[in-house]
């Protein structure tokens, strides 16, 4: 056996134990080192458990099935809780068995073993339920990962209280082996030595000057022989915040062991070393070699000791640090289905949960995600007029305590049919006044309105209750992909009226309107404000998904500048701007889970909304401030662990230390891509910067010294400005001016000095056709420079080189497109290529990957030649064919699809319109458009229509249209024609609705088709694309074209 | 002879208007024609060619291709087009000669004549067979100044020698070759110039005529890049095809060719008035590539030859 301290290695090694006749893959697994290496959250229920206390596991020597001791799980209130194991790559496509042995006190108790493995394909799940009783008795769990399964990530789990009463008692466990199930032999553990240091805490206060640390070493040896072993323990720098895999600082070695161990003996052995530095770390434990061992990590983070502020915060004056974290931690049910009564899902007691969050900074939880709202409808105005506040005033009571204001979002979801079932959350009492409104907003969801009377009433009520507590709340969550303005409205002004009138002094932060999912943010505000709506709403609140950072296709301050310029129009310049959701701080991937975030783009996002005078800013879902120290690759939000905080804590804490107050004074941007914002707070100026594009090897100077300001990092770490030049990535550098004139110091950031190691950076390219049969590259590329940069351009690959070089000149920082005639080599597969740049002197090379050129169609007046649609996207041997021809008129594209299809999907029932029977038309009018981020991300004006043959009337065509205001069902024709064996559509779209602009002849159109067959009532498991292979949805880049003769 | 994609991409680089085969080609023996593509078996000595006349717009621009490759490469201008253009006498350009198919080139501005006879024969040198096709007269649009007149300027069709260039000033043979090149922005060949003492004069390259616009701003440029300190001129130069009077109208410029690749490029501004430099009147103009004076030994790559309109900045 041998060390395995770093994931990556982690990976290796248990794959390589996999593939032998491995005995154990679990460290720990008799729990001879106590509870390392495992994760215990409970569902805390207020019922049995008033005072909410968590009850910490026991390592018990009094009994054991195998080894010293064993894992006993006190359960004396009756709860659900869990035993999360760690998790452990394994082989697709191979049975495992996992068994433990377990006894029970009290009568038996009933567990369900999971293992879960999560990607963006979906999950591969099993699980089985065992009966525990009486004494020691070995139970077995046997599944097999499914074969070709990409994740190799296995997160299992036992959860105890299984079923709809838990009973009470204590549970043992011991002897947990995972294994191939042709693993031969008894329990044994996974190595003869094992070994783990242990933090004091995870949350781990250091004052200025630092603070010695009690760190516990446990190593145990299995083995019949004495042991001399050598352990080194180490401290890392751990940048990962709560994403899955690790990013790694320095590493600092903290202490050398001798450990001597006799045959079966466990050591416990106590250093103390003294912390100086602010951040997130991983403490490593590692077997000096030749000798072998099987070790652990911890976790914790490093903060500054922010002092309690009494009261609570005016949010009205003061920026602070906020979060979406719902109700306290309340889960009600169903949750996933697991709890049956309403529990707080913790890892410690409730009270010190709550904590934890002051700790780190926050004053404002939004009452939203990692949770269950506390102020839904249903649940407070159980019966008309009969209220139950409790989940509600717990909520805020137990803010409160730690000076943590609450933002209700009144409405929330609740009138979404998400299952179109009929029902939406609305009070059952409520259901049958209430409006239902088909396929509504920009999302399409079948949606219920509920009157406005009642609605009125509930909303004072709660402002009636809440008075003098409560100081703003908001109005419906996303209402912009739901409703239209007109039907948003309906609820906003009663809802306004309602809260004034009931408590004068509270706030309505109105519209909540969202950019998530192709979502006009700012359209929808304009409508809102277009019919008054901005005299009820104290405060605009936004979503800004489609510009969650500066390196986004919009960056952020524009559609901030776009809301204020409206709201000058409407005659209410200066109302105040929330930010109160953005969860993806990064450019979405697939499926990417609203858990992840680094901690720079949690303090970038912080220091944008302050910087660009948003009033305050709650855009992470409190998921983020939690590290998944047990099941980092399971991307979902029950498996919840709040044990170890992430760095995405620490970054707060030194966010609400520095800037909590904080004014916006100055912007500064410099090239290349970085901003700089100036601010001030209690007197003091201070600034924070970092840079947030592509270019590498990026440093910074200031003419600034140690004497006359304090430099930063992001975590709060002070350094020194005789280190300069610091290298300037995505991280950000606070800096506190002592020097008197804020004039001055303004003008010294002004005055900045940024170099970069390269003069250009590459973002992206394509292929494209051009007249005359030519094909050419366009790429972007962008001039890292402060002076204007001339470049020349060309390509080199095994299947295209460039014909000519290409020049232009690149203004000052700026990117622009640079399009390369190309020469393609016949009968040369599309493959690697380099795109080279000369400038500044040199040549720069990029390497790019050359997508075959895609398909392009000719389309004139005449109906042209019938393309089939050949590329399989889905489905092993689709039955069903489509083909296509095009051809315009000058001012319209006419498409006839032709379907072969002899199996109808039916009605759609509560499938996606790719779930059933579909024609997908996928459109950019925009293809040469090359971002310098993202080349294939869907930019604003890439629109999507669904046909839908067999729903209902007035359902068959679905739009997504993006910015392409006029590309819907008023301007774009559509005739369906389901026929004996398949299906016709007809589709006519107006140029002017893809705004084209005037020059038709040789323009070029992205375009792809995808056709989707269902077998009957079943979801759709085939399709059939024109030129993407399937990943059209989220990849403009993957499309064909249309050329328009 | 097998005509590359890459070759009429190559082509494509100026922009032509529908071609023009010559009529009534009389292939004078050895040479011998059957449908458009022509042979010779040349003794080394007869001059007997393809002759043949073209009826042309007056005051305008041409350009006369053709396709050839011999069996026997020649480094010395051995392949010749002559012809009279009334309003400037006659003319007689020569070719190196390639053992590889490659495109040739002729430029010329018709003047006042609307016709012109041509004849293309090979000059004294070693016996050789040569293939000849493609033969097409195409006149320049206005749009074909600002692209690029240089043709093979890239030289992705360009095989075994660079046939748009010939030695000068000296250089008894050319110095040039073709070769593949992997690190350069664009294509896959380069042509390779070896400086080298001469017994004579400098190592120095000329191109073809190429057509130019009097009272407008050209630009000549090229990228290279040596493997040893290399300074060349690259000039522009007036002196006339066909009978040189006057004034000599010159642009020179000087450049250090270090060992990465690098652009160089000289800027003329054409004389409106033939007064001082009646050679101009021809509307022709070549580049040359030439060593200074007891040059060291180099290897220089030459791509992305250019010849273009430029626009006078204000």
């Amino acid at each position: 056996m041998f060390p395995i301290p770093h994931f990556r290695l982690r990976l290796v090694a248990l794959a390589l134990l996999a593939s032998l006749p491995a005995q154990n893959l679990l460290f720990n697994s008799g729990f001879e080192l106590g509870e390392a290496g495992f994760g215990f959250p409970r569902y805390l229920n207020p019922a049995s458990n008033p005072g909410l206390k968590y009850t910490k596991v026991i390592a018990d020597t009094s009994t054991a099935d195998s080894g010293r001791q064993s894992l006993k799980i006190p359960n004396p209130f009756a709860e659900k809780g869990r035993l999360l194991l760690p998790e452990c790559p394994l082989v697709p496509g191979v049975e495992y068995t996992l068994s433990f042995a377990a006894k029970t006190e009290g009568g038996p108790a009933a567990v369900y073993v999971y293992a879960t493995s999560v990607s963006v394909a979906g999950w591969d799940v099993a699980g089985k339920e065992f009966q525990l009783a009486g004494d020691w008795k070995t139970y077995t769990f046997t599944w097999r990962t499914k074969a070709g399964w990409k994740q190799p990530f296995y997160s299992l789990r036992i959860d105890y209280g299984y079923g709809k009463e838990p009973k009470g008692g204590n549970l043992w466990f011991d002897s947990l082996r995972l294994s191939p199930s042709d693993s031969k032999g008894a329990y044994q553990p996974a190595a003869e030595l094992e070994a783990t240091t242990l933090f004091e805490k995870s949350v781990l206060p250091i004052p200025e000057g630092g603070t010695p640390a009690l760190l516990t070493t446990l190593a145990i040896n299995h083995g019949d022989a004495r042991v001399e072993a050598d352990a080194v323990l180490r401290l890392v720098e751990d940048h990962s915040g709560s994403q899955e895999d690790p990013i790694d600082g320095a590493s600092i070695e903290l202490a050398k062991l001798h450990l001597s161990l006799a045959p079966r003996e466990r050591r416990r052995i106590e250093t103390r070393v003294d912390l100086k530095r602010y951040g997130a770390f991983r403490l490593e434990t590692a077997f000096v070699s030749p000798v072998k061992g099987l070790c652990s990590p911890d976790y914790a983070v490093a903060v500054w000791p922010l002092a309690r502020k009494a009261g609570l915060p005016n949010l009205e004056t003061t920026y602070v640090a906020g979060i979406n974290f719902a109700g306290g931690g309340l889960r009600k049910p169903p949750s996933w289905g697991e709890l049956d009564v309403p529990a707080y899902a913790v890892s410690m007691d409730q009270l010190d949960y709550i904590r934890m969050y002051a700790d780190l900074g926050i004053r404002l939880f939004r009452d939203w995600d990692y949770g269950t709202p506390a102020f839904t409808w249903k649940d407070i105005e159980v019966e008309p007029g009969k209220y139950d506040f409790r989940f509600a005033d717990k909520t805020v009571d137990d803010a409160a305590k730690f000076g943590i204001r609450v933002l209700p979002v009144l409405g929330g979801v609740e009138f979404v049919d998400w299952k179109k079932t009929g029902t939406a959350g609305w009070p059952a009492w409520i259901e049958d006044q209430c409006r239902v409104m088909k396929d509504n907003g920009a999302w399409k969801k079948d949606v219920k309105l509920p009157p406005m009377g009642p609605w009125k009433n509930f909303v004072g009520a709660v402002a009636a209750h809440f008075k003098g507590r409560i100081s703003h709340y908001e109005i419906i969550n996303e209402a912009s992909g739901y409703m239209s303005s007109a039907e948003y409205m309906e609820f906003l002004r009663p809802a306004y009226e309602a809260i004034h009138a009931a408590d004068p002094k509270a706030k309505v932060v109105g519209f909540c309107s969202t950019g998530d999912k192709g979502g006009n943010l700012v359209g929808f505000l304009g409508e809102c404000f277009k019919q008054g709506g901005a005299a009820y709403a104290d405060a605009v609140s936004f979503h800004p998904y489609d510009s969650p950072h500066f390196a986004s296709l919009t960056a952020p301050d524009a559609p901030i500048e776009g809301i204020r310029g409206m709201l000058e129009k409407a005659g209410a310049g200066g109302k105040a701007l929330w930010n109160t959701e953005v969860y993806y701080l990064k450019d979405r991937g697939p499926g990417q889970d609203k858990g992840l975030c680094l901690p720079e783009d949690a303090a970038a996002r912080f220091l944008t909304d302050l910087g660009e005078g948003v009033k305050q800013s709650t855009p992470l879902c409190a998921q983020t401030i939690w590290k998944r120290a047990q099941a980092a690759h399971f991307q979902a939000t029950y498996v919840f662990d709040v044990a170890h905080p992430s760095g995405v804590f620490s970054v707060y804490n030194a966010l609400a230390r520095f800037f909590e107050g904080a004014k916006p004074v100055g912007k500064i941007r410099w090239v290349p891509d970085s901003i700089c914002y100036v601010f001030e707070r209690e007197g003091k100026t201070l600034a924070a910067f970092w840079r947030y594009g592509a270019a590498e090897g990026v440093s910074i100077r200031l003419a600034l010294d140690d004497a006359r300001a304090e430099l930063y990092d992001l975590y709060g770490n002070r350094l020194s400005f005789k280190s300069a030049p610091f290298p300037l990535d995505g991280r950000p550098f606070y800096v506190v001016w002592n020097g008197g004139d804020a004039s001055e110091f303004q003008k010294i950031l002004a005055g900045a000095e940024l170099k970069a190691a390269n003069a250009v950076t590459f973002g992206a390219a394509r292929v494209l056709p051009r007249p005359g049969g030519n094909w050419a590259v366009t790429a972007s590329v962008q001039n890292n420079l402060g002076a204007p940069l001339p470049i020349a351009c060309g390509l080199r690959g095994e299947s295209a080189t460039a014909l000519e070089i290409a020049e232009r000149v690149l203004p000052p920082g700026a990117a622009g497109i640079v399009e390369v005639p190309l020469l393609l080599k016949p009968g040369a597969p599309a493959g690697a290529a380099r795109f080279m740049v000369h400038g500044g002197g040199r040549i720069y090379e990029f390497p790019v990957l050359l997508a075959t050129p895609p398909l392009c169609y000719a389309v004139g007046r005449d109906p042209g030649p019938s393309q089939a649609l050949t590329n399989r996207a889905r489905g092993n041997a689709p039955s069903h064919r489509a083909s296509f021809r095009a051809s315009h008129d000058g001012q319209k594209l006419r498409l006839v699809i032709e379907v072969a299809d002899a199996t109808p999907s039916g009605e759609p029932g509560a499938r996606s319109p790719w779930e059933q029977d579909a024609i997908e038309l996928f459109i950019d009018p925009d293809p040469d458009y090359m971002p310098m981020k993202g080349g294939g991300v869907y930019h604003d004006r890439v629109a999507r229509m669904f046909l839908l043959p067999y729903a209902p009337k007035g359902r068959q065509a679905v739009f997504q249209s993006g910015k392409l205001s006029a590309f819907g069902a008023e301007q774009v024709r559509v005739a369906l024609d389901p026929r004996p064996g398949g299906y016709q559509a007809t589709v006519t779209i107006p140029f002017a609705s893809l705004e084209l602009g005037p020059r038709l002849p040789g323009r070029l159109i992205g375009f792809d088709l995808a056709v989707d067959d269902a077998q009957g009532p079943a979801k759709a498991e085939a399709q059939w694309m024109w030129n993407s292979t399937g990943d059209a949805y989220k990849n403009r880049l993957s499309f064909g074209l249309l050329r328009i003769d | 002879m097998k005509i590359s994609t890459s070759l009429i991409a190559a082509m494509a680089l100026v922009l032509w208007v529908s071609a023009e085969v010559p009529p009534n080609i009389s292939p004078g023996s050895p040479w011998e024609g059957v449908s458009g593509r022509f042979q010779a078996d040349y003794d080394g000595k007869n001059d007997q060619g393809l002759s043949w006349t073209s009826q042309v717009s007056p005051e305008t621009y041409y350009a006369l291709t053709w396709n050839m490759k011999a069996s026997q490469e020649e480094l010395r201008p051995v392949f010749t087009v002559n012809g009279e253009i009334g309003d400037y006498g006659s003319f007689s350009k020569s070719y190196p000669v390639s053992a590889a198919p490659n495109v040739y080139t002729f430029y010329f501005y018709s003047g006042s004549a609307s016709s012109i006879p041509f004849k293309l024969f090979c000059s004294s040198s070693k016996p050789k067979k040569i293939d000849l096709s493609a033969l097409e007269l195409r006149k320049i649009e206005a749009d074909a100044f600002k692209g690029n007149l240089m043709p093979e300027g890239y030289f992705h069709g360009a095989s075994g020698i660079p046939v748009m260039w010939k030695p000068d000033d000296g250089t008894p043979q050319l110095p040039a070759r073709i070769e593949k090149q992997a690190d350069f922005l664009a294509g896959d060949q380069a042509l390779l110039l070896k400086i080298a003492p001469q017994e004579k004069g400098v190592t120095s390259i000329s191109s073809i005529q190429l057509p130019m616009i009097p009272g407008k701003r050209f630009e000549a440029s090229f990228w290279g890049k040596a493997d040893a300190e290399a300074v060349l001129a690259l000039d522009v130069n007036g002196w006339s095809m066909y009978r040189h009077f006057g004034g000599h109208w010159w642009k020179s410029r000087s450049v250090k060719v270090g060992p990465a690749w690098a652009p160089y490029s000289l800027t003329v501004d054409i004389p409106e008035d033939f007064k001082a430099f009646p050679d101009l009147q021809s509307r022709l103009v070549s580049l040359k590539i030439r060593s200074k004076e007891n040059a060291q030994t180099a290897k220089v790559w030459i791509s992305a030859i250019r010849f273009r309109q430029v626009e006078k900045a204000d």
